[in-house]
């Protein structure tokens, strides 16, 4: 009897048993997703925001008056100017050359990591013009007008182990230099804005 | 046991939308020059007479250097012509001639400032042993016109060199038609063999009969005043 009773005990303990794995496998039920991902080509630019130029006269007894400039650029420690030309673009004018600053780019989701071309605009002014200077001598190459990229464009090649870098200007592999031209008998302040685009 | 019978299928499609910015980046450029303050400059000039030895032959002859202190861009001492009772000076005098030193103006850079007017005026002393006129560079280098003689010429009533009245030139030199060069360069630049770019001859005479020049005393101080325009 005690036998016949262990018998049915160990059957109902078998059956609850079953039970319960039935249900875990009810609650697992198979969830395949297909997921694709579309990313378009995209490149982030880092310019900087705000730079900044004081230049003097110095008058001379033996030559002509030198010329002291400095750019500071984001609040950095200024830097002296490259070279500066009298009677430029025209006469009555001067040219102040600096080394440009740097700006970097990263692209994404783009297969072909070739060359970049960055390009420079700027808004002229009356009292200033903007030149891109591609060996720091004197330019003639005025940048476009805002928004239009035809000129004044740079090759930028990749860089960096994913080759998804790209950098230009002060402290890089690739230097370019910054005209600035104002008439020497200017004596207010002028603003421009220069805008980058990488492409 | 009792598999699951059926199959959850899900499309789920993430799309990242990030376009190339075809605006660009911006950098704000700003300048700011330093005003200068406005600076002449002037040189001296010295003049060493000498004499060829005596012949019985010929009247003595004068030759003269003339030596600049504090040249003005790398000027160069000019070269002097001699003439002994030239026309127009006083018997016994010898008339030096030479091209006017160069003179600047600088410092009138980020001004309205492009161009300059020159007068001079003596120290109120004429010593009328030793005269200097200021000429046209076109004037005859054995002729001494007493009437544009400046040494004598009080700080009150200047003579006008460049400028409304010029006895050299009557307009301002403007700067990029001066001496130093063919472009503007914010300095304004008095000399040179070119009357239009701010070119002028001394004629200077000097008392050599009865009478023993010495430097420390047959001097003048032309005071030279350069007004921005």
């Amino acid at each position: 009897m005690k036998q016949l009773l262990l018998f049915f005990v160990v059957l109902w303990m078998l059956a609850v048993l079953l039970g319960r794995q039935e249900e875990v496998y009810s609650s697992q039920n198979f969830m395949e997703w297909e997921v694709s991902a579309q990313c378009l080509p995209h490149s982030d630019l880092e310019v900087p925001q705000r730079a900044h130029i004081r230049y003097a006269y110095l008058p001379s007894m033996d030559a002509a008056a030198q010329v002291q400039a400095f750019l500071s650029v984001d609040g950095a420690p200024e830097v002296a100017l490259t070279r500066y030309a009298w009677g430029d673009p025209s006469p009555g004018w001067i040219s102040i050359l600096f080394k440009g600053p740097a700006v970097r780019a990263h692209s994404y989701c783009q297969e072909n990591q070739n060359d970049k071309l960055l390009s420079l605009s700027y808004s002229r002014k009356e009292n200033l013009q903007v030149f891109l200077s591609r060996a720091g001598e004197v330019s003639r190459e005025e940048l476009n007008p805002l928004d239009q990229f035809q000129r004044s464009t740079l090759h930028v090649p990749a860089q960096g182990s994913e080759h998804s870098e790209y950098s230009a200007g002060e402290g890089t592999s690739l230097p370019y230099w910054l005209q600035f031209s104002t008439p020497i008998n200017f004596f207010s302040k002028e603003e421009t804005v220069i805008k980058y685009n990488i492409q | 046991m009792i598999m699951a019978s059926h199959r959850l299928l899900q499309n789920v499609e993430i799309e990242t939308t990030l376009e190339a910015d075809a605006s660009g980046v911006v950098s704000t450029i700003s300048t700011d020059c330093t005003i200068p303050t406005p600076t002449a400059f002037a040189p001296s000039i010295a003049y060493n007479l000498t004499w060829a030895a005596p012949v019985a032959t010929a009247a003595s002859t004068p030759s003269a250097t003339a030596a600049l202190t504090g040249p003005i861009n790398l000027d160069t001492n000019p070269a002097v012509t001699t003439t002994l009772n030239a026309s127009g000076a006083p018997g016994g005098f010898v008339l030096f001639v030479n091209q006017s030193p160069k003179m600047k103006i600088g410092g009138i850079q980020c001004q309205l400032y492009s161009q300059s007017k020159l007068e001079v005026n003596g120290d109120g002393v004429d010593n009328l042993s030793f005269d200097i006129a200021i000429q046209h560079l076109s004037d005859s280098d054995t002729i001494y016109t007493a009437a544009n003689k400046v040494d004598n010429v009080p700080a009150a009533s200047k003579a006008v060199l460049w400028g409304a009245g010029g006895q050299i030139v009557t307009s301002n030199l403007v700067d990029g038609s001066d001496e130093d060069s063919t472009t503007a360069n914010g300095d304004v630049v008095f000399g040179g063999s070119v009357e239009a770019k701010g070119g002028s001859e001394m004629h200077v005479i000097l008392d050599v009969t009865n009478y023993s020049p010495a430097s420390a005393t047959d001097q003048e101080t032309l005071t030279y005043t350069f007004t921005p325009f």
